[in-house]
């Protein structure tokens, strides 16, 4: 019997739209069987999409106008702590980095891209990801099956 | 692969011949008249934010599409911008930019 594997959400935001079609098609081409893309170039927009739930991977462009990749990062963990976030950057500032690292940031990417390591990271980011789920669903499992203590 | 980086030489992109990225990449060099002109304008109207946020954009994508040249000159412009150099300080690197900009080509070398 086959069973139909569970594609992972990766929620893609940089203001660039030039950068998230390139980074989309890189990930897809070979990630496809791993992860679903969405694309988004308006952080607000990404954190309307965060907050209605499912995202399960976020790689977000960390410097952006207004909302910018730590609010989108912030989120993301508030609504679901097992959401993997990478964020890309250029130069951030220390404080920025350091900020993201406590908010639960789990790698980041520098900018210009190297591909390689663009699908490495998300690779990573999808093992990690299945390794939460799988064992927050076992107990969850557990927790169902174990007889209720009487009073 | 070949990049060409030769005054008055075409500069082509390292992704130019990959087949899934090429129409990227040549979607990214149609679109370059848009960048430089609004480079441009953000320059002509003192407008350092725009200058800077559109050469930082220019930063991360130029070496991204495999125009490995723009990314140290966009860097040179949003860092000129960003530090309000002299007027004169920015025109010059953002020339070198431009011209860069304006010298980008999809495909490969014939």
């Amino acid at each position: 019997m086959s069973q139909k594997k569970h594609l992972s959400t990766l929620l893609l935001v940089d203001d660039d739209p030039s950068m998230v079609r390139l980074l989309a098609k890189v990930i897809e081409r070979s990630l496809g069987d791993q992860v679903k893309i969405e694309t988004l170039t308006d952080p607000v927009e990404a954190l309307s999409r965060i907050e209605s739930g499912g995202v399960e991977i976020l790689l977000t462009d960390l410097e952006m106008p207004g909302v910018d990749g730590l609010d989108l990062l912030k989120s993301a963990k508030s609504r679901n702590a097992y959401t993997q976030v990478l964020l890309l950057t250029g130069h951030s500032t220390r404080d920025a980095l350091l900020e993201a690292l406590e908010s639960g940031a789990t790698d980041y990417l520098l900018k210009p891209v190297d591909q390689e390591q663009l699908l490495e990271l998300v690779s990573q980011a999808y093992s990690r990801l299945q390794r939460w789920q799988l064992v927050l669903a076992e107990t969850w499992r557990k927790k169902r099956t174990q007889p209720v203590a009487a009073e | 692969m070949t990049l060409t980086t030769n005054e008055k030489s075409a500069v082509y992109s390292t992704l130019g011949d990959d087949p899934d990225l090429g129409e990227l990449v040549e979607m990214y060099v149609d679109e370059m008249p848009e960048r430089i002109a609004a480079l441009e304008e953000a320059f002509q109207s003192s407008d350092q934010e725009s200058l800077q946020r559109a050469a930082h954009q220019l930063k991360g994508a130029g070496q991204s599409y495999g125009f490995d040249p723009l990314t140290p000159l966009a860097a040179a412009v949003e860092y000129a911008a960003r530090d309000k150099e002299p007027e004169e300080n920015i025109r010059k690197v953002l020339d070198e930019l431009l011209d860069v900009c304006s010298r980008v080509r999809a495909g490969v070398p014939d």
